[in-house]
């Protein structure tokens, strides 16, 4: 698509950076003395929530503004569904689980999903996959199997996270943005070593790695789980020999610093959208800076509820775009 | 047929000369104005209170268009179609007409789009920090340079020719 075509968009998406918090508003929330005053600076800054137990709510309602805002004005709005499909994929491993275990608490779904969530909830209700996508069907059928047949819940679950990373790559190609093809090509980089790590400290097979880790351009999967399998030192070896040797010594120390430098990392790629006046970029960055506003909000709330100090929430508040 | 050709060609490429220095900074022009006007549209939506500002930068790609109906007129005036009394143009001095309306015809087209580019990013100026809009036009204004400089050229070899 012409990207001149995103003239109108990039407009009201320079409009609506604006309101996005800042980092002075974020500053305050910070330096709240407790939940309650918390909560009144937030409601300033435009979130309605008056007590705690509403942030959910709250928070989906923003999401769904902001992705509401993305829908009307995107010239393809099937680009949009790059930032609905790992969603997709964790709401049909949430209702495969749902379904297995018989769990009486139902399906926990993500907003927004690219595919229905009644469309998902009818397809492993029926068990009939078919009518689910084709990317998503035979997925779908295969972690079903793995999870009656096997009885490996998480076997099953790490094929659907697998594939669910290779279609997130596969949709973000077709925006034919670069930065969005960089943030994906990151984050399934990013899961595959999170991935590894865990499974060296749980002590994981080969068979789970293979079955979990996502082919990426920045080292070879292969060798990863090969090291993983070895120990978590060989594994920090690996990863040093790699572009991520940044990723090594923050998971030498601290995983909470390692996820704060995945969201930080995906920031700084997708930032220079910022000098972009047309094209997808500016859309993606938008929806990109709101969901990390969200998780700050979020954990900024939940530290405050439970006590944390402010030097403490400084240390993991990720980067903001504006 | 030869006859006819070397004693009406050069009109007929006049004729020619006239109509692509208006057609394609024009169309350039159209196309520039109608990309700021949707950038524009973007912002009015949320904001019209900086409809004024926008606006300056919504016209300011259409000026190629009007240069490259300038030069259509004096053209069609200094070979006398435009006042009544037109004679006959040969070959080679149609050629000289078709040659000196180029400048405007392509730097005319393509600085419209690429300015409409410029004044495009200028909207997300005007929307985040409007107190700096005159420096979005400026920007904007940089590119028309080049335009004028295509008129001026276009203008003197068509009245250099005689």
């Amino acid at each position: 698509m012409n990207e001149l075509q995103y003239a109108f968009a990039v407009a009201r998406i320079r409009y609506n950076e604006m309101k996005l918090l800042k980092d002075k508003d974020f500053e305050q929330l910070i330096s709240a003395s407790d939940i309650d005053e918390a909560l009144g600076k937030l409601g300033e800054t435009g979130y309605q929530a008056t007590q705690y137990g509403d942030l959910k709510d709250v928070f989906n309602k923003e999401a769904m503004k902001a992705w509401s805002l993305l829908l009307e004005i995107a010239p393809d709005k099937s680009l949009l569904d790059v930032f609905g499909v790992l969603n997709a994929f964790h709401n049909l491993k949430s209702a495969l689980k749902s379904r297995v275990s018989g769990s009486d608490n139902g399906p926990y779904y993500l907003l927004p999903s690219c595919v229905e969530i009644s469309l998902i909830d009818e397809a492993v209700g029926k068990n009939d996959f078919s009518i689910l996508p084709e990317y998503m069907c035979q997925v779908a059928q295969i972690s079903y199997r793995i999870m009656t047949e096997n009885a490996d819940g998480q076997l099953g679950e790490a094929y659907i996270d697998k594939a669910a990373l290779d279609i997130f790559k596969k949709f973000a190609e077709k925006t034919d943005c670069p930065e969005v093809i960089r943030v994906a090509n990151f984050k399934c980089a990013a899961a595959d070593i999170k991935i590894a790590y865990r499974g060296c400290l749980t002590g994981k097979n080969k068979e789970f790695y293979d079955a979990s880790l996502c082919p990426c351009e920045q080292f070879d999967i292969t060798l990863l789980a090969s090291a993983a399998l070895e120990g978590k030192e060989e594994l920090l070896d690996y990863l040093k020999t790699t572009s991520y040797k940044d990723a090594a010594g923050l998971l030498a120390g601290d995983f909470v610093a390692f996820e704060k430098w995945c969201d930080d990392s995906v920031m700084d790629i997708i930032r220079t959208a910022k000098a972009e006046p047309f094209g997808f970029a500016p859309l993606a960055a938008y929806w990109i800076a709101k969901e990390t506003e969200l998780k700050n909000v979020r954990m900024i709330m939940s530290a405050k509820q439970n006590g944390f100090s402010e030097d403490s929430i400084f240390e993991r508040m990720r980067k903001l775009y504006v | 047929m030869v006859d006819l050709l070397m004693e009406w060609g050069g009109t007929l490429i006049v004729f020619f000369a006239a109509a692509i220095a208006v057609v394609f900074p024009g169309f350039g022009s159209a196309r520039g104005v109608g990309l700021v006007g949707q950038a524009a549209a973007g912002l009015i939506s949320e904001d019209p209170s900086k409809f004024s500002k926008v606006l300056i930068l919504q016209a300011l790609p259409g000026t190629q268009g009007l240069y490259g109906f300038l030069t259509t007129i004096l053209l069609l005036n200094k070979t006398g179609i435009l006042s009544g009394d037109m004679a006959p143009i040969d070959l080679s001095m149609g050629l000289k007409y078709l040659f000196a309306v180029l400048p405007i015809t392509v730097v005319g087209y393509f600085s419209a789009v690429i300015q409409a580019k410029t004044s495009a990013a200028g909207v997300a100026i005007v929307t985040k920090q409007p107190e700096d809009s005159t420096k979005a036009i400026i920007f904007a204004a940089m590119v028309e340079t080049y335009a004028v400089i295509s008129l001026l050229s276009s203008l003197l070899m068509i009245f250099s020719i005689e």
